[in-house]
C-alpha cells in the first residue's frame, strides 16, 4: 500500500467539503467576530449541496487501501446526511438572526466539519477511520450544543454531553482494542474474514468487544440505557442544533452500526448474528417502551422531540434485530431514515419558528397556532402524524414496512411491542396537535410570519412526507432492489 | 385508473375545491356545491344493482407499491355495493340536511365541515371498495381521523375535545390492532388481497391449525369492535354525540360505525365456520345488544338515547353475523345473515331519520333534554309524523321495516339454538333470552323517546327558544328516509334479490341460490309471541320507569366503563411520570450509574454464558518486591482519591498515581517511557493546579449511606468485571503470542531512518507527524488556559 497509488479521487467530495469548510472558516475571520453573516449560511448550504452532487457523481464502487470505501450504502447515507445538514443550516439562519449572542461564522463552519465527520464515518472501512470520523462529528457536536454560552442550560447540556460522550468513545475504543488484539488488523473487511474462526476459539472476547462497541454506538444513537443525555442536551442546545443532533448525528450513528454489525459481526452463515440479535431486540424493546412512555408527560417541546427521537431509534433497531438479510434491513432502514430526516427537520423548522417567536419552549407556545399561521399548523400536524405513523404520511409506510418485515421474520413479540408503543406515541403527538388547533392563542401572540428559509424547508419536508406517503412506490421499488 | 377509482377519489378532489367555493361564494351556503357530488355518485352506483340477473363483480387494479404487494385494487361485489349505496345515498341526504342545519353565519367554518365530511365520504368508500388490506387500513384510519375532526367541529367546547380525543384514541388503537392482524394474515398467505386470502384458505383447508390464525382473528376483530362500538369499546360513541347532528346521523349511526360490521362480514368467508369466530362475535354482539338497550333507558338526552340505541343495534347485527357464520357448517343459520343485511339497511333508514328529527327538535327548541321537552305533537306535526314512523320501526312494530328484520332476528336466534355444533346445544338457549330481554328494553326506550318528546305538557318556560315547526329544507331528508322505512316495510321483496342476495353471496360465497322471501304474516309462531311479549313487557317497563331508573342495576347515565378509560389514561400519565422521575434526575452520576449497571449485567451475563472466567498464571513473569510495593502504593493512592475532600490534595494524589506508573515503567526497564510519563505527568499536574486554582470552590455535598453504598457496589462491580476480562483475555491466549510489532522497528530503524535509538527514531521519524501534531495540541491547550487565566486577572497583573 502506498499513499501515491491509491485512488484518491474517491475522496473528492470529502476533500471538497473540507476545503470549503476551511474557506468559510477563513472568511469568517476576515469579516470580524460579531455581526450577522447570512452569506456564510448561504455559502454553507451551497457547499453541502455541491458536495452532495459530487457524492452522487462519484458513486462508483471502490476503496482506498481498505480504509475508505465508496459503495451504494455510503453514497446513499452521505446524500441523506448532507441534505439533512443543509436543511439544518437553513433553519439556523433564522435562529441566528434572532440570537445575537451566537458567533455565526464558527457555527456554520462547525456544522460543516460535523458533516465531514459524518461522511468519513459512513465511508470508513477501518476502525481507526471510523473513530476519527466519529470524533470529528462528536467534538463538533459538543461545541455546537454549548453554543449559547451565556445560557446555563446550554452550558450544562454541553458539559454532560462531553463527559458522557467521552465515556462512550472509551467504550468503543475498548471494544475495538479487543478486535485488534485478536486479529492484528483494524480493517473492517479483514476482520470480517477471520471473525468466524476467531469466534470458535475465543467466543467470549469477540462477544465482549461487540458489547462494548454496541454500548458506545448506542450512546450516539441514544438508545436506552444510553439515552439520558438526549433530553438535557436537546433542551439546552440552540434549537437548530437540537435538530442536528436528533437527525444527522443519529442517522450517521445508525450508518456505522449497520456497517460494523452487518459487515464485521455477522460471521459466516450468521453464526455471530445469533449472539447479538437478541441483545439488540431487548434494547429495541426497552428503548421503544421507555422513550414513548416518558414522552407522554413532557411539557417541553424539545424534550418531547428528544424522547420521541429515542423511541424512533428503537423502531430503527427492529429491522436490525429481526431480519437476517442485511441488504433487506438496510433498505428498510434507509427508507425510514429518509422519511425520518424530513419529518423531524420539518417539525424542527416549525419548532424553531414558534419558540423563537414566543421565547418559550413549552407546549403553550403552540396554542392556537392554527389561528396564527394555518399553513404551519397543518404542516406540523402532518409531521407529527407521520412520526406517529398514521397513513398517507411517509412515516406510516416506513413503520409498516418495519412492522411487516419484523412479523415476517417471526419476531412477533417485537412487532407487538412496536405496535403497542406506537399507540402510546399517538397520545402525545395528538396532544401537540390539540394544542395547535383547539386552544386559543395567547393574547399577545399575533399572526406568525415565517421567513423564507423556514417556509422553504417546511414546504420541502411536507412535500416529501406526503408524496412518499401517497406514492411510496417511487422510493421503495427502487430501494428494495439495490444490493446494499 | 378506472371510473371506480375516480369514484373513491372524487370526494377528496372535491374537498380540495371546497375552500375556494367557501371563499369565492361566501353568500351561498357551501353545502349546495358539495351536494351534487354524493348525488352523482349515488346515481352512478345505482346502475350496478342487478335486476333479474346475477351481479357482475367488478375488479379494477392500480399499482401502488408493487414491491410490497400493495395495489389500489377495487373490488365491487354485493356487499361493497350495499355499503357504497348507503354511503352516497345517506351522504346526499345528510349534506342536504346540513345546509339547513348549520347556518351560514359569518364566522362559521363551513369549509372545514365540508372538507372533513368529504374526506370521510371518500375514505369510507375506499374502505368498502378496496380489495387490498393495506389500502383498507389507510382509508380506515382516515375515517377515524375525519370522525374525530368532525366531533371536534365545535372545539371551543371542552366536551367536544374530550369526545374527539376519546374516539380517536379508541378507534385508532383498534385500527393499529387490525393492521397487525392484516400483517399476520399476510404472513400466512403471502398476499394482502382479501379475495386472494379467501381463495388461499379455500384451497388449503387445514389453515385453521396455524398458530397465527387465532391471533390474526382476534386482532382484526379488535379493529372491528372498536369501530363498531362493541362492548366494552362502545364508550366513545356516546361522547361522539358532541358532533353536529348531521355528522351523528351520517357517521355515528348510518355508515362509519358499520365499518366494523363490514369488516366482519368481509372476513366471514375467511374465518367463518370456526367455533372461535362464532362464539366471540355472537357473545360480544349479544352483550353489546343488551348493555346498550339497558343503558339507553337511563339517558335524558335524546341524542344519548339514540347513541346507546345505535350501540345496541350494532350489537344485534354483529350477533347475527356471528350466528350466521355457522352456516358454513349448517345452513340453518343462513337466515341470520339475511337478517343482518336486511337490518343493516333498515337501521340506516330509521336511525338516520330519527337523528335528523332529534336535530330538528334541538334546532327548534334549543334543547334535547327529555325533562324539558314535551307536547311537541301539536306544534311540530310533520316532525311528529316522521318520528312516529322511525320510532315504531325501531321498536319493531308492523308494518314498518324494523318489524320485519326484528322478526327475522328472532327467527335467527331461535334457529341458532337448533344448531348441533360448537357446544351450542348446551349454551344456545341464552340467545333467544338475551334477544328478547334486549328487545323489551328497546321497546321501552322507544316509548320514552316518543312520549316524553311529543306528548305530555308543553313546557315553553324551560326552552331556550319558542318551538315551531322546522323549515321545509330541514324536513326533506328525514321525510325521504321515513318514506323508505314505510316502503321497505310494505315491499321488502324489492330488496331481496337486488341488494340482499348479492350482499349475502359475498358473505357466504358457497350459497348459490338462497331463497329470500320477506313478508309480515307468518302465522302464530314463536316469533310473533315473542313480539307480543316485548310490547307488553316493554310497556310495563315504561310505566314503571321511575322505579326502574332507581334500581336499574348499577348503570348510571354515564357508562361505568368510562372509568376504565379515564383511569387508564391517568394511570398511563402517572406511570410515565414515575419512570421519568426514576431516571431523569438531571444528575450525571445517576446517568452513569444506569449505564454502568447495564454494562455490568450484560458483561456479567456474557461471562456466565460462556463460562469464560479463567485464570492462567503459567507464563506470568515473576513479581519482584519493588513491583509489589509500587503496586500496593498505587492501589492505596487510587482508593484514597475519592475520600479526599480538598481539591488540591486530590490533584496531587492523582499526580502521585501518575508518578508511580512512571516507576512501574522503570521497573519494567523502559526508561524512555518512564521519562515521557514523568514529563507528561508533571505538566498535567501543573496545568491542573493552575486551572483549578482559578475555579470556584467545590460545593460540599453530604450523601446518605445508602447512596454511597450503591455507588460503591457499582464501582466495585465495574472494576471487578474489567479485571476479570483482563485475566480471562490473558488466559484465553493459551500461551499464544503475536509477533511483537517492535520487530519491525528493530529491523528498519537503521536502514530506513539511519538512527540507532529506536524510540527516538519512532518519535521523530516513523511517527514524526504524530509527534508534531501532539506538540501542537499541547501548545493550543496551553494557550487556551493562558487566555482563560488572563480573563480573570485584573489590570496590570501578570502570570
Amino acid at each position: 500500500m502506498s499513499a501515491y497509488n491509491a485512488n484518491w479521487s474517491l475522496m473528492t467530495p470529502e476533500i471538497v467539503l473540507g476545503i470549503l469548510a476551511l474557506v468559510i472558516f477563513t472568511i469568517d475571520f476576515m469579516t470580524g467576530v460579531k455581526g450577522k453573516k447570512p452569506f456564510l449560511g448561504r455559502m454553507s448550504i451551497i457547499a453541502l449541496l455541491v458536495t452532495a452532487v459530487l457524492v452522487y457523481i462519484n458513486r462508483g464502487a471502490g476503496t482506498i487501501a481498505d480504509i475508505f470505501i465508496v459503495d451504494h450504502f455510503s453514497t446513499m447515507f452521505k446524500i441523506i446526511l448532507l441534505v439533512g445538514v443543509a436543511i439544518v443550516i437553513a433553519i439556523s439562519m433564522h435562529y441566528l438572526d434572532k440570537n445575537d449572542d451566537v458567533y455565526q461564522g464558527e457555527f456554520y463552519s462547525l456544522m460543516l466539519f460535523a458533516a465531514l465527520g459524518a461522511m468519513l464515518m459512513v465511508s470508513s472501512a477501518d476502525l481507526i477511520t471510523l473513530y476519527i470520523g466519529l470524533e470529528l462529528l462528536s467534538i463538533s457536536s459538543y461545541c455546537l450544543a454549548g453554543f449559547k454560552k451565556h445560557n446555563r442550560k446550554s452550558t450544562e447540556g454541553a458539559i454532560k454531553y462531553v463527559v458522557l460522550g467521552g465515556t462512550a468513545s472509551a467504550f468503543i475504543l475498548y471494544g475495538m482494542s479487543f478486535l485488534y488484539g485478536l486479529t492484528g488488523t483494524t480493517s473492517i473487511i479483514d476482520i470480517s474474514q477471520v471473525i468466524s474462526s476467531l469466534y470458535v476459539d475465543y467466543p467470549f472476547i469477540v462477544v465482549m468487544s461487540i458489547l462494548f462497541m454496541l454500548a458506545g454506538f448506542g450512546f450516539k444513537i441514544s438508545i436506552v440505557p444510553f439515552h439520558m443525555w438526549a433530553p438535557d442536551v436537546y433542551e439546552g442546545s440552540p434549537t437548530p442544533v437540537t435538530a442536528f443532533l436528533s437527525v444527522v448525528s443519529k442517522i450517521a450513528g445508525f450508518a456505522i452500526v449497520l456497517r460494523v454489525f452487518f459487515t464485521t459481526f455477522l460471521g459466516s452463515e450468521g453464526v455471530l448474528y445469533d449472539e447479538w440479535t437478541w441483545i439488540i431486540a431487548i434494547i429495541a424493546t426497552v428503548t421503544m417502551i421507555v422513550g414513548n412512555l416518558i414522552a407522554l408527560t413532557q411539557k417541553n417541546i424539545k424534550r418531547l422531540m428528544a424522547y420521541s427521537g429515542v423511541a424512533q431509534a428503537g423502531y430503527l433497531l427492529v429491522p436490525i434485530a429481526a431480519i437476517f438479510i442485511p441488504s433487506y434491513s438496510i433498505g428498510v432502514i434507509i427508507f425510514y431514515s429518509i422519511v425520518y430526516v424530513f419529518m423531524t427537520l420539518g417539525a424542527f423548522a416549525i419548532i424553531t419558528l414558534v419558540t423563537e417567536d414566543s421565547g418559550r419552549d413549552d407546549f403553550s407556545s403552540f396554542s392556537g397556532l392554527y389561528k396564527r399561521s394555518p399553513y404551519m399548523a397543518i404542516a406540523m400536524s402532518v409531521f407529527l402524524l407521520g412520526l406517529a405513523g398514521l397513513p398517507l404520511t411517509a412515516g406510516f409506510v416506513g413503520k409498516a414496512w418495519i412492522f411487516i418485515s419484523a412479523a415476517q421474520a417471526g419476531m412477533l413479540w417485537l412487532a407487538g411491542v412496536m405496535f403497542v408503543t406506537s399507540v402510546i406515541s399517538f397520545y402525545y403527538y395528538f396532544g401537540v396537535i390539540k394544542q395547535m388547533f383547539m386552544n386559543e392563542p395567547n393574547p399577545n401572540d399575533v399572526e406568525l410570519k415565517a421567513p423564507l428559509s423556514i417556509s422553504v424547508v417546511v414546504t420541502i419536508a411536507l412535500a416529501v412526507t406526503i408524496i412518499l406517503g401517497v406514492l411510496p412506490g417511487l422510493m421503495i421499488d427502487w430501494i428494495a432492489y439495490i444490493q446494499w | 385508473m378506472s371510473t371506480l377509482h375516480l369514484l373513491v377519489l372524487a370526494p377528496f378532489i372535491m374537498a380540495i375545491f371546497v375552500p375556494f367555493f367557501y371563499k369565492g361564494f361566501r353568500r351561498i351556503h357551501t353545502g349546495w356545491f358539495v351536494l351534487a357530488l354524493p348525488l352523482l355518485l349515488f346515481i352512478y352506483l345505482l346502475r350496478f344493482i342487478p335486476i333479474g340477473e346475477p351481479l357482475q363483480v367488478v375488479k379494477e387494479t392500480m399499482d401502488w407499491v408493487p414491491s410490497l404487494g400493495i395495489g389500489f385494487n377495487i373490488y365491487l361485489d354485493g356487499l361493497s355495493l350495499l355499503f357504497a349505496l348507503l354511503i352516497t345515498g345517506i351522504g346526499t341526504l345528510v349534506v342536504l340536511y346540513s345546509i339547513f342545519y348549520i347556518a351560514n353565519k359569518k364566522d362559521e367554518p363551513l369549509n372545514n365541515f365540508y372538507v372533513y365530511l368529504l374526506m370521510f365520504m371518500g375514505a369510507m368508500l375506499g374502505v368498502v371498495l378496496s380489495d387490498n388490506l393495506i389500502v383498507i387500513y389507510v382509508f380506515w384510519e382516515l375515517t377515524s381521523l375525519a370522525s374525530s375532526l368532525l366531533i371536534a367541529y365545535w372545539f371551543h367546547k371542552e366536551k367536544s375535545r374530550y369526545g374527539a380525543q376519546k374516539s380517536m384514541l379508541i378507534t385508532v388503537t383498534g385500527g393499529f390492532a387490525m393492521l397487525a392482524g392484516f400483517c399476520l394474515l399476510y404472513i400466512m398467505t403471502g398476499t394482502f388481497s382479501i379475495q386472494g386470502i379467501i381463495s388461499f384458505f379455500a384451497e388449503s383447508g387445514a389453515i385453521f391449525n396455524e398458530a397465527l390464525f387465532l391471533p390474526a382473528m382476534i386482532l382484526i376483530l379488535l379493529g372491528a369492535f372498536t369501530k363498531s362500538a362493541q362492548f366494552p369499546f362502545h364508550i366513545w360513541l356516546p361522547d361522539a354525540m358532541e358532533a353536529p347532528t348531521p355528522v351523528s346521523a351520517y357517521l355515528h349511526s348510518a355508515t362509519m360505525v358499520k365499518a366494523g360490521i363490514y369488516l366482519v362480514a368481509r372476513f366471514t368467508p375467511v374465518f367463518g365456520g370456526t367455533p372461535e369466530w362464532f362464539w366471540i362475535i355472537t357473545s360480544f354482539g349479544l352483550l353489546t345488544l343488551i348493555w346498550g338497550s339497558i343503558s339507553a333507558i337511563r339517558q335524558v338526552d335524546l341524542k344519548a338515547i339514540l347513541a346507546f340505541s345505535t350501540i345496541s343495534q350494532l350489537g344485534l347485527i354483529m350477533a347475527l353475523l356471528g350466528l350466521g357464520s355457522a352456516s358454513f357448517i349448517d345452513n340453518v343459520a343462513e337466515v341470520a345473515i339475511i337478517a343482518a343485511i336486511f337490518h343493516l339497511i333498515n337501521h340506516a333508514t330509521f336511525k338516520g331519520s330519527l337523528f335528523m328529527v332529534v336535530g330538528i327538535v334541538d334546532h327548534e327548541t334549543g334543547t334535547r333534554d327529555i325533562r324539558k321537552l314535551g307536547g311537541l305533537m301539536a306544534i311540530m306535526p310533520i316532525t311528529f309524523t316522521i318520528s312516529i314512523i322511525g320510532i315504531a320501526s325501531m321498536a319493531g312494530l308492523p308494518p314498518f321495516n324494523g318489524f320485519l328484520s326484528k322478526e327475522m332476528f328472532f327467527t335467527g336466534v331461535l334457529e341458532a339454538t337448533t344448531l348441533n355444533i360448537f357446544n351450542v346445544q348446551t349454551l344456545g338457549f341464552i340467545f333467544p333470552i338475551v334477544a328478547w330481554i334486549a328487545s323489551v328494553f328497546t321497546f321501552a326506550y322507544c316509548m320514552i323517546m316518543f312520549f316524553k318528546t311529543f306528548t305530555g305538557k308543553y313546557q315553553p318556560e324551560k326552552l331556550e327558544k319558542k318551538a315551531h315547526e322546522a323549515p321545509i329544507g330541514l324536513l326533506i331528508s328525514p321525510i325521504v328516509l321515513a318514506s323508505l322505512v314505510v316502503i321497505f316495510g310494505l315491499f321488502p321483496n324489492m330488496l331481496s334479490y337486488t341488494i340482499i342476495e348479492p350482499a349475502m353471496q359475498s358473505v357466504l360465497p358457497y350459497v348459490s341460490d338462497p331463497y329470500i322471501n320477506i313478508y309480515h304474516w307468518h302465522g302464530f309462531n314463536a316469533e310473533l309471541f315473542m313480539t307480543i311479549g316485548v310490547v307488553l313487557f316493554g310497556t310495563v317497563v315504561f310505566l314503571n320507569l321511575k322505579r326502574w331508573q332507581e334500581t336499574t342495576f348499577f348503570l348510571h347515565e354515564r357508562d361505568p366503563l368510562n372509568r376504565f378509560y379515564d383511569g387508564g389514561l391517568e394511570g398511563l400519565v402517572a406511570g410515565s411520570q414515575r419512570v421519568t422521575n426514576l431516571q431523569l434526575t438531571g444528575l450525571l452520576r445517576d446517568y452513569f450509574a444506569y449505564m454502568m449497571v447495564f454494562m455490568i449485567l450484560l458483561l456479567g451475563w456474557t461471562f456466565f454464558r460462556y463460562d469464560a472466567v479463567a485464570f492462567n498464571f503459567v507464563d506470568v513473569s515473576e513479581i519482584s518486591p519493588y513491583l509489589w510495593i509500587i503496586t500496593l502504593a498505587l492501589i492505596a493512592a487510587t482508593i484514597s482519591v475519592p475520600f479526599i475532600q480538598h481539591r488540591v490534595t486530590a490533584i496531587i494524589v492523582v499526580g502521585v498515581i501518575g508518578f508511580l506508573i512512571a516507576l512501574l515503567f522503570v521497573v519494567f526497564r523502559a526508561p524512555d517511557l518512564a521519562l515521557t510519563q514523568l514529563l507528561v505527568e508533571t505538566v498535567m499536574v501543573v496545568l491542573f493546579l493552575l486551572c483549578f486554582y482559578h475555579l470556584p470552590e467545590l460545593r460540599k455535598e453530604s450523601f446518605k449511606a445508602r447512596f454511597k453504598m450503591t455507588n460503591l457496589i457499582i464501582s466495585v462491580g465495574m472494576g471487578a468485571i474489567v479485571t476479570l476480562i483482563a485475566f480471562s483475555a490473558h488466559a484465553a491466549r493459551h500461551g499464544l503470542s503475536f509477533e511483537p510489532i517492535s520487530q519491525y522497528f528493530v529491523e528498519n530503524s537503521v536502514p530506513l531512518a539511519g538512527g540507532y535509538n529506536m524510540v527516538n527514531v519512532i518519535l521523530v521519524d516513523f511517527r514524526g507527524l504524530d509527534t508534531m501534531l501532539e506538540v501542537l495540541v499541547l501548545g493550543v491547550a496551553a494557550l487556551g488556559i493562558v487566555a482563560l487565566i488572563k480573563l480573570k486577572m485584573k489590570e496590570g497583573q501578570d502570570i
